[in-house]
């Protein structure tokens, strides 16, 4: 038995231990407390944000450009996806052996790439815009310090066609040239962020969100088959006569819908980069020229609306020269006598001074205007110009002898085809367009051309007269012969405008613009269309360079839109057979 | 009041049973919040998949387009021809449109009819 005083001293002993022990436990509590406190109270922000770093992402919401269709849902503008590829140089080994898998990958050089793996940064790009083929075997590499980020590429599948109508963008797709640039606040959209939750193993949790947005569509009135058909002649024309440069633009001359507009030379729409400055340069609405004769639609609808000569008035244009304010101008033959609608069918320079003459500065200047010369069509393109004519009282002496035959006055080649559309249409100034419908991503539409009220310049049988004048330019014995079509009366005018030497200041002796504007099949056309040569080598005259593209171009176009010819018997639908 | 015997049995019984349920409830709670949670991030990988086959659809999209442009219809070839070889066009021809068949619309819902119609000479 254990003495009394033994089992006091153990009673002691067991006594302190539990004090001890309760105050280790107390403390430890404290100490537990105190840090909570500390981490909970006292630090709470910085260690919610450490949480918040870890648990949450923030990823891109990707913005797409809208895409470009032609008038029948034909893609012409779409986006690729890529792949940009970066590094973070603190975490990237750049060893010989990974360096030279890498360029070989990304057809870089490898002492460019090294360059960029040891910059000290914490972001560097190492590639942009990469296939997806090629990020996947960057990938297998499975190299540190490397990421990806996803990244649209505006692609082109036509490359050439259309490029001046179309524009392109840059490499962080901002737009550059026409409807890319005419259009792009409803193209392009803008993206966003969205903060997503994520588990310790980078695991993201789904938000139900879009993880993409898409500006609007663009549909065109423009037809990939017609643009294609009128590409493809002008390519064939540039080759023929050696020219500088060449312009064709087909409209309906109903509605003002641009069909096809091309410019030679033209430029790949996916290496704009590498492209000449004057190649982009879209020559249908920014460069002016003298129309040449093709102005003399003017003087000789303005005659016929004022009835300025009864219909058996006749020139005589013998002596084939006439002097206008001390200046000779000549005609290209001598014609003798000629009446009024041989006057334009025949292109005499000298029977259109004299009608202009009697018309004289205001009516000319008036009518010159209400064709819209010397303002812009407003067509939805980038860069439009004016074109110019002095007004009456700046008149030279010569101004009389010269704007009635096409001189002293600058047009574009939308100006000059609208002129024509409207002697085509019945005498309405019609509104040139490029972009028929804007959809919505989901295919709403928000925006669809609408007809504005129509400008009448002439009344519709002064029209229908200069109508029936410009097709006898394409029968026998006219100036275009080489534009008729087979099986659809053309009515047009051709034009030969000699230009500017620069070091002379005089009109060049060798150096001419050939044109042709017309619209088939006459009666009720289909298509009004304007080719315009720039510096052909070998033949000058309008009706033998720039008139046989059109009828190239207009039979292929009338057989691509199922146009019957004038002498069908049955004016409905119509199938082709070989 | 004094307890029976039976109340105390039941007590025995059902506050244990109580207790478990609630642990249970509580539990399943629990499960049936990370198996949604799990459900979410089975969702999101989903989406990851779903994201990269509609970029492959975009880049095959994107190749048929090219392959469908009519200057590749016109000169199938063209991918081929090296410096100085001239293209032939050989993919696109244009209808003659001397020899046609008229279709004429008919009236109500019939099917169109179709038959060979030949020109008179003017």
């Amino acid at each position: 038995m254990t003495p009394p005083r033994l089992r006091r001293g153990r009673d002691d002993i067991s006594r302190k231990r539990t004090v001890i022990l309760n105050t280790v436990i107390i403390f430890s509590f404290v100490a537990v407390f105190a840090r909570l406190t500390d981490i909970m109270i006292l630090q709470n922000r910085f260690y919610s944000e450490k949480a918040r770093s870890q648990q949450i992402k923030t990823e891109d919401i990707q913005a797409r450009r809208g895409n470009i269709y032609d008038r029948r849902g034909r893609d012409i503008a779409i986006n690729m996806e890529m792949e940009s590829l970066y590094c973070d140089p603190e975490e990237t080994v750049a060893t010989p052996e990974n360096v030279g898998k890498l360029s070989s990958i990304l057809n870089m050089e490898p002492k460019a790439l090294k360059a960029k793996l040891v910059q000290e940064k914490r972001f560097v790009w190492v590639d942009r815009k990469l296939s997806l083929e090629a990020a996947e075997k960057i990938r297998k590499l499975r190299m540190k310090g490397f990421g990806f980020m996803p990244e649209a590429k505006r692609f082109y599948p036509r490359a050439a066609l259309a490029a001046h109508i179309v524009g392109a963008v840059g490499k962080e797709n901002q737009p550059l040239e026409g409807i890319e640039l005419k259009y792009d606040k409803f193209l392009s959209t803008p993206g966003g962020k969205v903060r997503m939750a994520r588990d310790a193993g980078g695991r993201v949790l789904s938000t139900g969100l879009n993880m993409e947005t898409k500006g609007n569509d663009v549909v065109l009135t423009i037809d990939e088959g017609l643009q294609y058909i009128v590409e493809k002649e002008l390519d064939g024309a540039m080759q023929k006569w050696r020219s500088v440069a060449a312009t064709a633009i087909m409209m309906d001359p109903y509605t003002g819908e641009v069909l096809a507009l091309a410019n030679r030379p033209a430029f790949d729409l996916n290496a704009i980069t590498r492209a000449n400055r004057h190649d982009v340069r879209n020559r249908a609405v920014t460069d002016i020229y003298e129309p040449g004769s093709t102005f003399k639609i003017v003087v000789g609808t303005a005659a016929i609306e004022e009835k300025l000569f009864p219909r058996n008035q006749t020139f005589d244009c013998s002596r084939g020269s006439i002097e206008v304010g001390g200046k000779n101008i000549r005609d290209a033959h001598k014609h003798g006598v000629l009446t009024f609608e041989e006057v334009i069918q025949k292109s005499s320079n000298v029977g259109s001074i004299m009608i202009g003459m009697k018309l004289g500065r205001e009516r000319i200047y008036d009518y010159t205007r209400r064709f819209g010369f010397g303002e812009k069509t407003n067509i939805d393109l980038p860069g439009e110009v004016a074109g110019w004519i002095r007004k009456p009282e700046k008149w030279s002496a010569t101004s009389l002898g010269a704007i009635p035959i096409g001189q002293e006055v600058a047009v574009t080649p939308l100006q000059v085809l609208r002129a024509y559309s409207a002697i085509a249409n019945g005498g309405y100034l019609v509104q040139p367009h490029l972009v028929s419908e804007i959809r919505t991503p989901e295919g709403r539409t928000i925006f669809s051309f609408k007809d504005t009220e129509k400008k009448r310049i002439i009344s519709e049988k002064t029209a229908f007269a200069m109508r029936d004048i410009l097709k006898g330019v394409v029968e026998e014995g006219g100036t275009a012969t080489s534009a008729a079509v087979d099986g659809n009366s053309v009515a047009g005018k051709t034009g030969t405008a000699q230009l500017v030497d620069q070091k002379t200041k005089r009109y060049s002796k060798d150096r001419f613009i050939s044109s042709f504007v017309g619209f088939v099949p006459a009666e009720k056309p289909k298509i009004a269309m304007i080719v315009v040569i720039h510096e052909p080598k070998g033949q000058i005259y309008g009706g033998v360079v720039a008139a046989p593209v059109f009828r190239i171009v207009a039979d292929q176009a009338l057989s691509y839109l199922n146009v019957p010819r004038d002498n069908s018997p049955v004016k409905n639908l119509l199938l082709v057979s070989r | 009041m004094r307890r029976t015997k039976k109340s105390s049995i039941f007590s025995w019984v059902y506050k244990p049973a109580a207790v478990a349920i609630l642990l249970l409830g509580v539990f399943g709670l629990v499960w049936l919040r990370s198996s949604v949670t799990s459900a979410a991030y089975s969702i999101r990988e989903l989406e990851e998949k779903r994201t990269v086959t509609l970029k492959e659809m975009k880049t095959l999209l994107a190749e048929r387009s090219k392959l469908m442009a009519l200057s590749n219809i016109d000169f199938p070839g063209q991918g081929d021809a090296g410096q100085g070889k001239r293209l032939v066009s050989s993919g696109y021809v244009f209808p003659d449109r001397v020899r046609v068949i008229h279709v004429t619309r008919t009236k109500g819902p019939e099917a169109y009819k179709a038959s060979y119609r030949t020109e008179k000479p003017d």
